[in-house]
């Protein structure tokens, strides 16, 4: 008995260790190639938050949820791939320079990020691999 | 990632260029080679995935002008079979779509989205902060 309530333990652990901890990755702008960072909190969860610096020290906050990847195939540009056999993520991130980032971003179903893209209202692109 | 300090066009140093990239290829039996073809202009570089069956790793490339780059890719299941229908656990991935980065000289970025088969083969579209495009094979 005392040893299957270890072995829950041991995996409960695993399983929330891998949901809380956080992903961080460079953003390049496709513009000039400048980087910025990202955070993602959370990452193997449907819904979490992110942060990020731009190069031009920017700070920005937002979030990300889950949607169908059919949908995130409409958000994206034609080099962001999504498929019917993983998930499809879009964040939104404002940032204190007033830049708002609008991104889709693309994971193994129930694990961390693999890539995604972010735009800004001006129409500028980011790209990021994990 | 850090950059590749860009090599120049000599016909020497893009043959030794060639030479590294050939001797990556060889000594990993994992790796593949691929070609960047500019789609305004008759001429094309090279690239080659580090492991090519990793669903992410790192790849270096040549571009045709004899620009080095290094970069990341990751990827996504495309085509899969699935242990159980009913709780869609993957089994195996048959192919995949991924996404690569590569990082050229200062402020210089490649991006290519592509699709792969098991083996590792497959086929992508790049666009660079030049404004340029690539067609992708390997």
């Amino acid at each position: 008995m005392k040893s299957k309530l270890a072995s829950l333990t041991v995996l409960g652990s695993l399983l929330l260790g891998g949901c809380m901890g956080s992903q961080q990755v460079q953003m390049y702008s496709m513009k000039d190639g400048s980087t910025a960072a990202l955070v993602v909190e959370n990452p193997g969860a449907s819904a979490g938050s992110m942060t990020g610096k731009l190069a031009n020290g920017a700070s920005c906050r937002g979030s990300f949820s889950t949607i169908d990847p059919g949908n995130a195939r409409k958000l994206a540009g034609p080099e962001m791939m999504f498929t019917e056999n993983a998930s499809a993520s879009v964040a939104v991130l404002s940032c204190d320079s007033g830049t708002v980032l609008r991104c889709t971003l693309a994971r193994r179903t129930g694990e961390s990020f693999s890539y995604g893209e972010c735009r800004d209202q001006g129409g500028a692109e980011y790209s990021m691999v994990f | 990632m850090a950059p590749i300090k860009n090599a120049g066009s000599t016909p020497f140093k893009r043959t030794l260029a060639a030479i590294a990239l050939l001797g990556l290829t060889s000594a990993c039996a994992s790796a593949r080679e691929g070609y960047l073809y500019d789609s305004k202009a008759p001429r094309k570089g090279s690239l080659v995935f580090r492991d090519a069956r990793a669903k992410e790793g790192n790849l270096v490339a040549v571009l045709a002008d004899g620009e080095q780059c290094t970069g990341r890719f990751n990827t996504i299941p495309d085509q899969v079979e699935y242990l159980d229908d009913e709780e869609r656990r993957i089994d195996r991935e048959d192919s995949q779509v991924g996404l690569a980065i590569l990082q050229c000289a200062a402020q210089h970025v490649v991006r290519c989205g592509f699709q792969r088969d098991r083996e590792g083969s497959g086929y992508g579209r790049c666009s660079d902060t030049s404004g340029r495009h690539f067609d992708l094979y390997f």
